[in-house]
């Protein structure tokens, strides 16, 4: 699914209304301390790390709802907040940040509001992360997905509520938009970007520096 | 001020000029001294009429029939910094030791200057943060882990003495902001500050180069490339990874759409967009 920039300025004339928009204000402001709740209710889990892994002491994990298989290998200064799954095998780099809170604002002429994110981020079974690449947490308690055996370069950003099907490799530099659904052995060059809301199917390939704005639905090279 | 009253260069002055500061090429003081170090810069100097003089290395032509004062010396930026060392010295100023506000939440891995830091209340300061000498932080921020605010500028030409020179600059972050991870905020060598408005939001691993200034209220996303001395108005939106050049000013209001450069001045509520990597045409079955 894709907005058009035509459609983006209908929905804009429409929140510009100051009874719409200050009523979405206020939904969000009473979500926002519903969302703390939830958050709360996390800090029942602790977390549990299998001892066969490999931690750096100089990394910070959270006290809560982390969970680690056996023979991971995290580096130095990594982050991981809470509610992360890690499935054994797993590789993650140094200064990687993974389950931070994601990038979804609402804004009302010069009101600026966040929206609390209170999902999590699954990385599944031998899969590989490379150095000072940032994982956004999930939105609306949903889950930023990366597949089994898939490879992720240096510098990357992967925003929200991502699916990363199995066996794909994303190089370098690479920023790709939230709510995008890759599928399975997908190969993204360096410096690509990846717009929102976009839907590329498996086995496609996405050469070095292109911008990607648009659904790629079949076998393209 | 005269240059040869100040300074005793071991380069010679061809030009004399009377120059009030030290600054960067993009800046915008009024009659200063800027360091060059290539030709397409010195022809970007030479159209600007703030700039009073020019420092020059030895590889470059003088340029002939113009009132700017002209210094020739080795190493531009070395002998700039030399020349603000002695303007600093007669103004005086005192750095003074950090005041943190006690309701700040200081996570214990992050490192803060012990000199000439000011953080307001209720800021929280997340993992392996670094903030450096110069930083004003005020009330309602919060800073993601892995980011630096206030790091050093790329040297022009990198030098072993340029460690005798601290940068004078300074960065501001207003308040209300939020800063997600690995972003980098630059100070810049001369007197000029990074400014960062109001209730703004930056993505993930944003670079803002030195002097930069992002006006209130607007949204910046991740991987985005920010130049030196380039202004940002108020209520903008600067997409996926775009680069903005160094020295060009965007009206307020403006959107800029992802993966493209803005290489000139825009001016209020224009959209941007160049998107220079696909040609539609070729891809017009393809890509639906």
């Amino acid at each position: 699914m894709q907005l058009s920039t035509n459609y983006i300025k209908k929905i804009q004339k429409y929140i510009e209304n100051p009874i719409i928009g200050l009523s979405l204000y206020v939904f969000i402001f009473i979500y926002n301390l519903y969302g703390l709740i939830i958050l709360e209710n996390k800090k029942n889990k602790p977390t549990k790390i299998h001892p066969t892994a490999r931690v750096h002491p100089s990394a910070c994990i959270s006290l809560y709802g982390v969970q680690i298989g056996k023979n991971v290998i995290i580096g130095k200064k990594a982050v991981i907040k809470f509610d992360t799954h890690i499935q054994p095998g797993v590789i993650i780099n140094d200064n990687c940040v993974i389950g931070d809170t994601g990038y979804q604002i609402y804004r009302y002429k010069t009101k600026r509001l966040q929206v609390i994110h209170t999902g999590g981020v699954i990385i599944s079974e031998n899969a590989v992360i490379g150095s000072n690449t940032c994982i956004d947490r999930g939105l609306f308690g949903k889950f930023t997905y990366i597949g089994s055996r898939s490879k992720i370069g240096e510098h990357a950003h992967i925003g929200h509520n991502i699916h990363i099907g199995s066996d794909s490799t994303i190089e370098d530099n690479v920023t790709i938009g939230g709510n995008t659904f890759t599928g399975e052995r997908v190969y993204i060059g360096n410096n690509s970007v990846i717009s929102n809301r976009l839907k590329i199917s498996s086995n496609s390939v996405v050469k070095q520096g292109t911008i990607v704005t648009r659904d790629i639905l079949e076998n393209v090279a | 001020m005269i240059v040869s009253e100040i300074v005793e260069l071991e380069g010679e002055i061809i030009h004399d000029s009377i120059f009030l500061s030290v600054g960067h090429l993009h800046s915008r003081n009024k009659k200063r001294l800027v360091p060059i170090n290539s030709c397409h810069d010195l022809k970007l100097a030479m159209t600007s009429d703030t700039i009073a003089g020019l420092i020059i290395p030895e590889e470059i032509p003088v340029p002939k029939n113009t009132k700017k004062g002209i210094i020739i010396a080795s190493n531009p930026m070395m002998a700039a910094l030399k020349i603000q060392k002695k303007l600093i010295q007669n103004s005086c100023i005192n750095k003074q030791p950090t005041k943190i506000h006690p309701s700040v939440y200081v996570h214990p891995s992050a490192i803060i200057s012990d000199k000439d830091v000011v953080i307001e209340k209720n800021v929280k300061i997340n993992e392996h943060v670094i903030i450096s000498e110069g930083s004003v932080i005020e009330r309602n921020t919060i800073i993601g882990p892995n980011t630096i605010v206030g790091s050093i500028s790329k040297p022009v030409n990198p030098d072993p003495a340029l460690s005798n020179y601290n940068p004078s600059g300074s960065v501001l972050v207003k308040q209300g902001v939020v800063i997600h991870a690995h972003c980098c905020i630059e100070k810049s060598w001369f007197q000029d500050t990074t400014i960062i408005g109001q209730r703004c939001h930056i993505d993930n691993l944003v670079t803002i180069n030195q002097g930069a200034v992002v006006g209130d209220f607007s949204l910046i996303t991740a991987n985005s490339q920010i130049g030196d001395y380039a202004i940002i108005g108020m209520d903008c939106w600067v997409g996926l990874r775009s680069i903005i050049h160094p020295g060009v000013s965007i009206g307020d209001s403006c959107y800029v759409t992802l993966g493209s450069r803005v290489t000139k001045d825009i001016a209020h509520g224009m959209v941007v967009k160049d998107n220079w990597a696909i040609k539609r045409e070729r891809f017009k079955g393809v890509i639906t």
